[in-house]
């Protein structure tokens, strides 16, 4: 298990984590979201060992990770970048790999390399932005860690690439128990492989449930009454969003489907249509509620 | 467990150095070419040139030449490849620690599951290795052919000097490498950025040095007494890869001119360059451990260096103001320079004009803290700090070095220096009484030492006594050391003690070592200096300069000064001791008078006599006499003149000038002479010239001046009137423009 406790991360005068409590459970998929700046990639890096905290701490299995060679062992971190890696070999990467990770595995990676057919001796350099990924990935993958750590790792793939990739990562996380944690402003992906999310906004957690019960407690409602109801008429309810367009009136609210039923029917509406929200709409609202521009929002 | 445990670590950090060397492999492949094409290449080159014919042809000269200048083009590629594997290699120190200055680089490397010690104690190993394992096995191989290529070709046709001379210098450019790697590792962790790292590498190089020599010759410059050279050179090797390089060269240069030990087997020396490198190491190390991953990128992670290193060069160019000699800079000069470079560093490390003020106030505050302490410490002689005496009581003994200067012989080694060390109570408190005289001199009379130097303007001296160095080694293990300009007045105090056995002591040792390097040796005569006496080569042997130095030890001990500044002794000749037999440059000389019994025994029992015989034989013939001995008439050589500064120039023209380099009137008044009786009478009675008072007639011998007694005057008068003695321009048109025969014919003539 991942565990954070009372985080601060700090960059020069910059707050980048503020007092954050996170864990993250063994076996799961833990999706990482946020705005840009939020804090993801400063938690996939406390978690790998690379950063370490001003104040609290950062632990794997109990055991603090920074400057940890041994539960290092335990973690492989995919950044965002892809240019480190450039004057390697895919074998090189292999063998370097190897190096660190006591349960590599070379059948293992001849395995994956049977699926993605990379090119074994050309330099990573000359490799486009989605082989790259795709071969520390299949590195990432052979040198079997207990948690994997990837930030954007799908950006730069195609849409069957994606799949693959994935599928892979899937079947070693069932075979392995291996932990995921994703960073990704892809929300679609999010929704699709992680079972928890955390949002993290201004490097505070807003929350960190996992994906059903986040889901399950924004809804959409389209809504018509015979009355006029400004904003204000619905303080009852934990607004997210409110827009009306002539009588119909649409809302994103916070909390379970029979509560807000309950509190609307209390104004006596013509029409009320509750939808479930998909995680991207989740993620809009939320941030809206939390002062975030949409415009500026990517994902 | 724990054991098992840290074998896979141990094992985890070995093959994470194998793989970083494996990553830098190219690098050592260019290393490593360039280093063989250094000394293996060199010793190589000398093997293909040499040819047995240079041993067997008679006039093998221009063969000869041709094969050094072969070998000299490989020892110059082979020098510069050194040089710059040993500058370039220097930037494997950037590629080893890369992800420092490299955000993609960073996670790469702060991810991998190595503790942070491990991590760069392995790229700190790898890139040492990458970088010195070349110049060690380019070195190895080198001495290996150098020992074979000594098997096949004598000494004397070896144009790469012996291993003996080329080791020092090898060990030397090593450990400058060693600690050019532990500076650029300090730096580079301090550093965050590519840019700053490499800049401030070569700043720090750059600015050891320049400190040092600022320091010593700006702020201490004034300082009466202190030896600026040995500390400026003592500081400079040992502080700075580019100070320990220099030291190597200039110590090998001394090592191969005198012999003495070259200065990196001097613990003395290598400790303190050995502290510096491991206080990097350590330091760098240190620093490490506190460095973060997220300092990537910034200009200066610690930025106490930063400030240090703009500290420095500001206080270098201010101070370099106070070393006027050197530089002419004012002090309103070095304060506008300093300020411009410390603002364009500081718009540099800032990238761009961000707290500008805060910029404009650290240095106004680095410029004024430099101010009031270097002003105070020039204007008081650094506080008068180097003009206290030291307590007799503290002193546990004292080196005294006896400088002599040789006014005859202009070759290089013409200081000689004879080291002293007097543990007496009685003689160290006398060195004293002399060290406070001589300052109390210095305060009262303000001499500064350029001017002191004028009082020594004394040409009738063979020495003349220059400085002395007064080394005090404390009880409490340091040492004080001084050199003074010292005059007759101070020297007074300790004349006394070059008649003790360790002035003695110290005169044969000095001796015993510098005939020790003697590959030739000549005698002079005293008279007739163009008249030299090779002696046999058998007397260069080992045996026969043991037995010479034995002779003049017990001269020495007899009583003898080796430095005679007595001129009632008869001087009778030099003995010189030359380079080798086909080098005849003199290394040294001392002069040999009438009271060294037991020198002129010995080289009378090898059968160099006639050198030391006083007989009318001395004086030479005929012919040889029409170039050597002229009579000058001294009234109107010198003229009448009422000044006594040109009388003395006229008298020193008489010494140092060549008789035709004389103005027309006073060649007027001197005639070359063909010897005959009369010249001979004349040339028995002569006198030697002390340059006190002025005789009618002077005779000029080869390079001696004599004086004609006054109840000889007649006798000159004559010889000076008669046929053999003729006009030196007509002397020289006769030479030029006559036959050997006509010259032969005319002499017979004049003397019959």
């Amino acid at each position: 298990m991942i565990k954070f406790q009372n985080v601060v991360k700090r960059f020069d005068n910059f707050i980048a984590l503020d007092n954050i409590d996170l864990e993250i459970n063994k076996g799961s998929a833990y999706g990482l979201l946020g705005s840009n700046g939020a804090g993801k990639s400063t938690i996939l890096r406390l978690i790998s060992g690379i950063y370490s905290a001003e104040n609290g701490t950062v632990e794997i299995d109990g055991e603090r990770v920074f400057d940890n060679a041994h539960v290092k062992e335990k973690v492989f971190f995919v950044n965002d970048e892809t240019v480190q890696f450039g004057d390697f070999t895919l074998d090189e990467l292999s063998q370097y790999s190897k190096m660190f990770y006591p349960n590599y595995s070379d059948d293992k990676f001849e395995e994956l390399w049977e699926i993605l057919k990379l090119p074994r001796k050309n330099k990573l350099a000359s490799f486009s932005k989605g082989m790259k990924r795709q071969a520390i990935v299949i590195c990432a993958l052979a040198s079997q860690p207990d948690y994997l750590l990837l930030d954007e790792a799908f950006d730069g793939l195609d849409p069957t690439m994606r799949i693959i990739v994935k599928r892979m990562i899937v079947d070693a996380m069932v075979d392995n128990q291996m932990t995921v944690v994703i960073s990704s402003h892809n929300l679609k992906e999010i929704d699709e492989f992680c079972d928890t999310v955390g949002l993290l906004h201004k490097g505070k957690i807003v929350f960190n449930r996992d994906l059903d019960s986040v889901k399950g407690n924004v809804h959409k409602v389209q809504t018509a009454f015979d009355k006029e109801y400004r904003e204000d008429d619905f303080d009852d309810l934990e607004l997210l969003h409110f827009d009306k367009r002539g009588s119909v009136v649409y809302l994103i609210v916070k909390g379970s489907e029979d509560e807000i039923t309950t509190k609307l029917n209390k104004m006596e509406p013509k029409i009320l249509d509750i939808i479930p929200l998909s995680l991207e709409e989740v993620f809009i609202y939320e941030m809206e509620g939390l002062g975030y521009e949409y415009s500026s929002i990517e994902g | 467990m724990n054991t098992a445990l840290s074998r896979v670590r141990s094992n985890k950090a070995f093959k994470y150095y194998k793989f970083k060397n494996k990553r830098n492999s190219k690098s050592w492949i260019v290393a490593l070419v360039l280093n063989l094409l250094g000394l293996p290449m060199m010793y190589i080159a000398q093997n293909i040139f040499y040819s047995k014919k240079l041993t067997t042809v008679i006039d093998a000269g221009k063969m000869f030449e041709q094969y050094q200048i072969n070998v000299s083009i490989f020892i110059g590629i082979g020098m510069f490849c050194i040089a710059i594997s040993a500058i370039a290699g220097i930037f494997i120190v950037f590629s080893s620690f890369d992800y420092m200055y490299n955000k993609s680089l960073v996670d790469m490397a702060y991810s991998a599951p190595l503790s942070g010690t491990t991590r760069y104690t392995a790229d700190f190993l790898s890139g040492l290795t990458i970088y010195l394992s070349p110049y060690l096995i380019g070195g190895i191989i080198g001495f290996i052919f150098g020992g074979i290529t000594n098997l096949r070709i004598e000494e004397e046709f070896r144009v790469i000097p012996d291993l003996s001379t080329i080791l020092p210098i090898f060990l030397g450019v090593g450990v400058a490498m060693l600690m050019a790697y532990a500076l650029t590792t300090f730096v580079s962790v301090c550093c965050g950025s590519l840019i700053e790292a490499v800049t401030y590498t070569l700043i720090l190089n750059a600015i050891i040095p320049i400190a040092i020599l600022v320091t010593v010759f700006g702020a201490m410059n004034n300082i009466y007494g202190i030896l600026q050279d040995e500390i400026a050179f003592n500081l400079t090797a040992v502080t700075s890869p580019m100070g320990v390089l220099m030291g190597t060269i200039q110590s090998s240069i001394d090592g191969y001119m005198d012999g003495t030990e070259n200065f990196i087997y001097n613990a003395r020396h290598l400790l303190p360059i050995l502290l510096i490198t491991a206080a990097a190491i350590v330091g760098a190390f240190l620093l490490n451990k506190r460095r973060k991953a997220e300092d990537c990128g910034k200009p200066f992670v610690f930025k106490v260096l930063y400030y240090i290193l703009i500290s420095v060069v500001t206080y270098c160019i201010i101070t370099a103001h106070f070393a006027t000699t050197i530089t002419k800079v004012s002090i309103a000069s070095a304060i506008i320079i300093s300020a411009v470079i410390y603002f364009i560093l500081e718009v540099i490390t800032n990238r761009g004009f961000k707290r500008f003020w805060v910029s404009a106030i650290r240095y106004v505050a680095t410029a004024l803290v430099i101010m009031i302490t270097v002003g105070p410490f020039v204007k008081t002689d650094a506080f008068g700090l180097f003009y206290r005496v030291p307590d007799i009581n503290s002193v546990r003994s004292v080196e005294l070095t006896y400088r002599y200067y040789d006014m005859y012989n202009q070759y290089y080694d013409n200081d000689i220096a004879i080291e002293v060390m007097f543990k007496d109570k009685d003689k160290i408190a006398d060195i004293i009484e002399f060290h406070e005289k001589t300052l109390k001199n210095y305060k009262s009379e303000k001499i500064t030492q350029n001017s002191k130097e004028d009082i020594y303007d004394f040409f009738q001296e063979n020495y003349i006594f220059g400085n002395t160095d007064i080394s005090y080694k404390m009880k409490n293990g340091t040492r004080i050391r001084r050199s003074y300009n010292t005059d007759n007045n101070e020297y007074e105090i300790i004349k006394h003690l070059e008649d003790t056995d360790e002035f003695k002591d110290a005169t044969i040792k000095m001796i015993e070592k510098r005939l020790t390097r003697a590959g030739k040796i000549s005698l002079i005569d005293a008279i007739n200096e163009e008249q030299i006496t090779y002696l046999d080569p058998v007397m260069s042997e080992q045996e026969n300069l043991d037995l010479l130095s034995e002779a003049i030890a017990k001269d020495i001990r007899a009583g003898v000064k080796i430095f005679n500044q007595d001129l009632s002794v008869k001087k009778l000749g030099r003995l010189e001791v030359l380079r080798s037999e086909e080098d005849l440059s003199v290394i040294w000389g001392i002069d040999i008078t009438e009271d060294h019994i037991n020198t002129i025994s010995f080289l009378t029992q090898k059968g160099y006599s006639s050198f030391f015989s006083v007989g009318k034989e001395r004086f030479p013939r005929a012919d040889v006499g029409l170039y050597n001995l002229y009579l000058i008439k001294t009234d109107e050589f010198i003229g009448n003149s009422v000044y006594d500064e040109y009388k003395e120039y006229s008298v020193n023209d008489l010494y140092y000038s060549h008789i035709t380099s004389f103005e027309p009137e006073q060649m007027e008044s001197a005639r070359g002479l063909v010897v005959n009786d009369k010249v001979r009478e004349l040339a028995s009675n002569l006198e030697e010239f002390r340059g006190k008072s002025l005789p009618k007639y002077l005779v000029k011998f080869g390079s001696k001046l004599f004086s004609v007694p006054g109840e000889f005057d007649s006798l000159a008068d004559e010889v000076f009137n008669s046929d053999v003695a003729i006009e030196v321009e007509n002397f020289y048109e006769m030479m030029l423009e006559e036959s050997d025969e006509v010259i032969a014919e005319f002499i017979k003539e004049v003397t019959k």
